[in-house]
């Protein structure tokens, strides 16, 4: 066959840049169809009816890409340029960077605090949508929530979030808004002016947005709430909000609600608050009896004083009458519109079939055919998953147009035209040449009626476009109304019925909505109050600025407004923890949760205080031990972790030989835990026995101590599983010899502070993890007059003093307690999706979260990438151990690369790779240390507070410095590398965080 | 698709409006150029970049300055008329008004007295008697807003927060001709409130008392220009410190 269906895992790209990319192949030689789109249920129906076969495992995250050739040849073709149009669009979006330079903002979150916006565009798909608007919501900023399929409980909880962030969610499923005279989603340039727009509606925004733009009447704002903002369930939050901001704004004087049918109660509640405001308010609202939105703007205009123009139109002259089928055929891309003419037609024609019917009985679903009058809205969510809105790509439109002009039933076509920001670039060529197909193709009088909702302003300019449709024989309307009445007379129903209101009564009339009739006494008096706290956080009074997420088109038609925008690079989370995902960011305790756990982890202290045994220190008992990482038996454990606990074993005296004390840990002879368990952390292996020196850090802001066991230098060593001989006599020396040379210094010349060290080694080349070579130094320096004059041989001491000297590590095993302390501050605190703990044991990773309690969340740990001592190869490692990721959990290590560029000589990679490091881990952290600082990013302070929720939403992983340890017990170090943890661990600790916002609420 | 290049307008360019002015380029830098518009009300327009600090009279593009697309050097012709700006032979349609940041009267005010170096006695000087030292500091100093103006521009702010010192205005408006053009028309919108928006949001950061955000701020302020933000500060300060006898208002170490 010739032609071939392609399943591509988790590529996300939006609905938009892939029609044009559809579009772009399509154009190929050879190709004779072509459809690139995510694998949403709509669109693997779209693809079967095109003949395709698509596998039935894909789901809405993979990217279908489905060529049909006219030979083999084409399906190549096709295939090699959707690739290329596809690698082409990664160019676009990885702009030309500098040397080490930030990546592009990967959460709205993160846009938004690069751009200092205060507004922002979400047009994601609807079940991520939730996630992003939170986000905003939580960095202040108002959202316009283009996406729809986001319920009606979630609408809710945004909207009540929002309010207390006196922030403003406009939406979901909000198709137009203009803040300032800038247009967001789909809107047209209108003038600016006195009138205030308050709109459950996108397309009826916009109706009434240019009929007054042709009444030269001029919007100040027009705010969107979403379809659903004036129905009971949503109790008009945002309609309230938005009427407060308008009733404080300036620029605006009176204000028009626009709705589809609302919820009455609702409505008078909006009034009595419009009246409480002492706002004027006029009313565009749709429903059975009510005045059309033609009808309810000249009233508007009419009160207020403004003449009412005649509306533009152009009539066509149809055929005759007899030869035409009798039913109405509706097809629309704005979902008000469509409404409209169904409230219009319904009187007149009886029954009207429609897929955004109120009524069950009249509910259009499958194929939505005849017979009968038919009214469709292609722009509902049914029609939208996973594709673009129709006034962006007008394909299922088009191809129904097709099939009502083959239908003999249909007596007149009745179509919208939506000209603007945000709609198609050539919407009028298009329509026209399928209108002129449609009457060609149908062999009898087919007239066709447009609404056409544009102002000569747009970008499409709307007297080019009437003159595009006219020309193909279409009876062309500004007003919707009147489009409407035009097609129901042209099906031979008297016209002058279908006027309600005529134009004679509407002068003097108020507007017979609302139960509580707001103040309607012209335009408001210019000694209203408007000064003070501005509501919304001044957003009505202050230049846009925008940040999005979702489709580019959007961004692009900002642009071209000369606004100031950032894009998310945005890519959807990881289906399975979605769910969670959208509970913990819909926890409202969680944005300060996390800001405290930033604060107190940057607040904490770490001194040096004194230098013990772990029997003293820890109440470690003979036959137990701590280890790193995560708990773990004695049949799971890792060759370097069986050889440190076989040398604890041996060097604690409770077995004679490596196999006795192996048979004796096999047995569970003994017990082990996590050094954690005990707030003490240990590099690699990590193991800790009673008799063990440690040094002993404080943190006097929290009241917390942690504990770490001295470093044993470099080669042949416990840590790394090394159990010889020589590993056993180095233990007891450092016991009876260093321990207490070193206990000495501490008590003598202590307590020392081992945060302010590793603030300056930040700025001297170390990172902390795997390069500590200013920090041992500078340590040493504060530890060596209390050694020289420690009461022991003076051979002893000098020996002790080489010792240390000549292991660059030897701070580790003080920055690790430091960090300790620091994450220890931040555990704890409800809600809090700041990660304390990562540790592993060289088989599992785990981590801790501060809102998670003890729990640990856990995954296999993967095996470094790096570079190898000697003739070792990435053969001999084992995959990842130690408590040493500690650093990076408090904001140093992999994340302070940048700061320490000459390590990918010891760990791999280059030195952007080291700058860009760095800069990709804010992406994924709560903030910036304010002491940890990097001289080469102008001292920004390193990034710190891993967030749970930022690196599901990245799929960013926290990088990890590390040393190699040899897989084979007894091995000792082999390498240094890179790694990451198993994404597992926190799709585990999403869930965790969302079964306890369960329980809290 | 490359994207077309527009531009957005200040609101305070509006005494151009209706006509068609000729002017050339006065200065050029990393984020946009100066517009000489001889003749026009305003006579200098900073033509911007997006990322540039959004001067209030500010012609703003809504993308980084293009050098690329608009290579522009000192003495270039410059036409300017209500529909966009020709530069290097380049149209730039003004597609819309944009808003420029606006310090406005605080209700509830409690402010501090920043730490500030410099002017600031001079100032303090000048709310006492705006006409003979309004003299002695506008136009004077170094660079394109001199440093006595810049100080007077953050006296002028604080003054539109407090809601009083007209006189300070009066006396400044009346001096304006007095320094450089670009100067002047910042020193005109100051009075009015009109400035970039960090120093918009410090100088009301600092008449709310918020200090927390005004610490926010400060960095972003002391960074516009060589010194125009430190003088910026200074007037303030000045300012703020004729009023020290209110209790409301606290000093700063």
């Amino acid at each position: 066959m010739n032609e071939q269906v392609d399943v591509r895992r988790g590529a996300y790209h939006d609905s938009v840049t892939l029609m044009q990319v559809s579009k772009a192949v399509a154009a190929t030689p050879g190709v004779s169809a072509v459809q690139v789109a995510m694998a949403t249920e709509l669109n693997v129906e779209v693809l079967t009816g095109m003949g395709f076969t698509v596998p039935g495992d894909a789901g809405a995250n993979d990217l279908l890409i489905a060529v049909r050739g006219q030979d083999p040849e084409g399906v190549s073709a096709g295939l090699a340029a959707v690739d290329a149009a596809l690698s082409d669009l990664r160019r676009r979006t990885s702009a030309p960077q500098g040397m080490g330079a930030p990546p592009e903002p990967r959460t709205l979150g993160s846009a938004i605090e690069r751009g200092e916006a205060n507004l922002v565009v979400i047009s994601v798909p609807g079940g991520h949508a939730v996630i992003e608007t939170y986000d905003a919501i939580d960095r202040g900023a108002s959202v316009m929530l283009f996406s729809d399929n986001v319920s009606v409980e979630d609408e809710v909880a945004l909207k009540r979030a929002a309010d207390a962030a006196d922030v403003l969610v406009m939406g979901p499923d909000c198709g137009t808004a203009v803040v300032s005279g800038v247009a967001l989603g789909f809107a047209n340039v209108v003038r600016r002016g006195p009138v205030g727009i308050v709109a459950a509606s996108g397309t009826g925004a916009q109706q009434v947005m240019c009929l007054l733009d042709a009444a030269d009447v001029g919007v100040s704002h027009c705010l969107g709430v979403g379809g659903r903002d004036l129905k009971a369930a949503v109790g008009g939050l945002a309609a309230k909000a938005a009427l407060r901001a308008l009733a404080a704004d300036e620029a605006t004087q009176d204000v028009i609600v626009v709705s589809k049918p609302p919820a009455q109660e609702v409505l008078d509640e909006v009034a009595a608050l419009a009246a409480e405001l002492d706002l004027t308010v006029r009313w565009a609202i749709l429903g059975a009896g009510r005045p059309d939105l033609t009808t309810s703007t000249e009233m508007a205009l009419a009160e207020a004083g403004r003449g009412i123009p005649t509306w533009p139109s152009r009539v066509a002259e149809d055929g005759d009458p007899g030869t035409r089928g009798a039913a109405l055929r509706g097809l629309f891309c704005g979902g008000t519109l469509a409404e409209e003419s169904m409230l219009i037609a319904a009187p007149v024609l009886g029954r009207v079939m429609s897929n955004i019917a109120h009524d069950e009985d009249l509910l259009l679903t499958g194929a939505m055919t005849g017979p009968g009058h038919l009214v469709i809205d292609f722009g509902d969510d049914g029609l939208t998953r996973g594709r673009a809105h129709p006034m962006i790509d007008p394909t299922l439109r088009m191809e129904r147009i097709a099939s009502e002009a083959r239908d003999a039933e249909c007596g007149v076509l009745l179509l919208d035209l939506v000209l603007g920001h945000g709609a198609h670039p050539d919407p009028a060529g298009d329509l026209a040449e399928a209108i002129r197909a449609a009457k060609a193709a149908a062999g009898r009088d087919l007239p066709v009626v447009v609404s056409l909702v544009g102002t000569d302003s747009d970008p499409q300019d709307r007297a080019a476009a009437e003159a595009a449709l006219a020309d193909a024989g279409a009876s062309v309307f500004l007003s919707n109304a009147a489009a409407t009445r035009h097609a129901l007379a042209l099906l031979g129903h008297d016209a002058a019925r279908l006027h309600p209101v005529e134009r004679e009564q509407i002068a003097g009339e108020t507007t017979p909505v609302p139960a509580i009739c707001a103040h309607s006494t012209g335009w408001r008096s210019e000694s209203g109050s408007k000064s003070g706290e501005e509501p919304l956080r001044g957003l009505l009074s202050a230049e846009p600025v925008v940040a999005t997420a979702g489709v580019s088109l959007f961004a692009d038609a900002l642009t071209e407004q000369a606004v100031q925008v950032v894009q998310t690079e945005w890519q959807p989370a990881n289906d399975a923890a979605r769910e969670g995902l959208a509970r913990v960011m819909a926890d409202r305790r969680r944005a300060a949760a996390n800001a405290e756990a930033l604060a107190r982890m940057t607040a904490a202290e770490a001194t040096l205080v004194d230098v013990v045994p772990a029997a003293d220190a820890l109440g470690l008992e003979r036959g137990t031990f701590l280890h790193a990482g995560p708990p773990i038996e004695w049949e799971r454990a890792s060759g370097p972790l069986k050889g440190a606990l076989i040398g604890a074993v041996l060097f604690e005296g409770l077995a004679e030989t490596p196999e006795d004390a192996e048979r004796a840990l096999a047995r569970g002879d003994f017990a082990w835990e996590p050094c954690h368990h005990r707030d003490a952390v240990g590099p690699m292996a990590g193991v800790v026995s009673p008799s063990m020196w440690m040094y002993e850090l404080a943190d006097d802001v929290h009241g917390n101590r942690s504990w770490c066991s001295l470093n044993e230098g470099l080669g042949k060593v416990l840590r790394y599983g090394a159990y010889g001989q020589e590993v056993i006599d180095r233990l007891h020396w450092m016991n009876s010899v260093l321990g207490p040379i070193l206990q000495q210094s501490v008590r003598a010349s202590g307590p020392f502070d081992i945060k302010a060290i590793l603030t300056q080694m930040l700025q001297m080349g170390d990172e902390g993890h795997n390069r500590n070579r200013a920090g041992s130094l500078m340590l040493l320096r504060e530890l060596l007059p209390g050694m020289i004059t420690a009461d022991a041989p003076s051979n002893d001491i000098a020996e002790a003093v080489r010792f240390s000297g000549a292991n660059e590590h030897f701070f580790l095993n003080l920055g690790m307690p430091a960090c300790k302390l620091a994450t220890l501050a931040a555990h704890g605190i409800p809600g809090s999706s700041v990660v304390t703990t990562m540790a592993r044991n060289g088989t599992d990773f785990g981590i801790r979260v501060s809102g998670t309690g003890e729990q640990w969340f856990t995954g296999p740990a993967n095996t470094p990438e790096g570079l190898f001592l000697g003739s070792y190869g990435p053969e001999d490692a084992n995959p990842d151990i130690g408590d040493s990721a500690i650093t990076e959990t408090g904001g140093i290590g992999g994340f302070a690369m940048a700061a320490a560029p000459a390590i990918v000589k010891f760990v791999g990679g280059d030195v952007p790779f080291a700058l860009t490091a760095t800069q990709t881990m804010y992406e994924i952290t709560q903030g910036e240390h304010p002491t940890f600082q990097v001289p080469i990013l102008d001292f920004r302070g390193t990034p710190t507070g891993i967030d749970v929720t930022k690196v599901i939403r990245t799929g960013i992983l926290p990088q990890i410095n590390t040393g190699m340890a040899g897989r084979v017990a007894g091995t000792g170090q082999v390498g240094a590398g890179l790694v990451t943890p198993p994404m597992h661990c926190f799709t585990g600790a999403i869930d965790g965080l969302a079964a306890a916002v369960r329980e809290a609420t | 698709m490359p994207l077309s290049l527009t531009a957005a307008v200040s609101p305070l360019l509006a005494p151009l409006r209706g006509t068609s002015w000729s002017g050339s380029v006065l200065a050029t830098g990393r984020f946009g150029a100066y517009l000489s518009v001889p003749g026009a009300a305003v006579d200098v327009v900073p033509l911007l970049g997006v990322d540039a600090i959004a001067l209030p009279t500010a012609v703003r593009l809504g993308v980084p300055f293009p050098h690329e697309a608009l290579p522009l050097a000192v003495g270039d012709p410059v036409r300017l008329d209500d529909d966009g700006v020709t530069v290097a032979g380049r149209r730039v349609p003004l597609v819309r008004a944009w808003t420029p940041a606006r310090v406005r009267p605080v209700d509830r005010q409690r402010p501090f007295a920043p730490m500030a170096e410099g002017r600031a006695h001079l100032v303090a000087a000048a709310a006492a008697e705006p006409g003979s030292a309004v003299a002695t500091l506008i136009g004077r100093g170094n660079g394109l807003t001199p440093a006595g103006d810049d100080a007077l521009a953050g006296a002028l702010l604080v003054a539109c927060a407090l809601g009083r010192h007209q006189a300070l205005a009066t006396a400044v408006l009346a001096n304006t001709h007095r320094t450089t053009s670009l100067s002047a028309a910042l020193l005109r919108a100051a009075a009015d409130g009109y400035a970039a928006p960090p120093v918009v949001a410090y100088v009301t950061a600092v008449m709310r008392g918020d200090r927390g955000a005004a610490a926010r701020w400060r960095p972003r302020v002391e960074a516009i220009g060589h010194g125009s933000g430190r003088d910026l500060i200074a007037g303030m300060a000045g300012l703020l410190s004729t009023i020290e006898s209110q209790p409301a208002l606290g000093r700063v170490s």
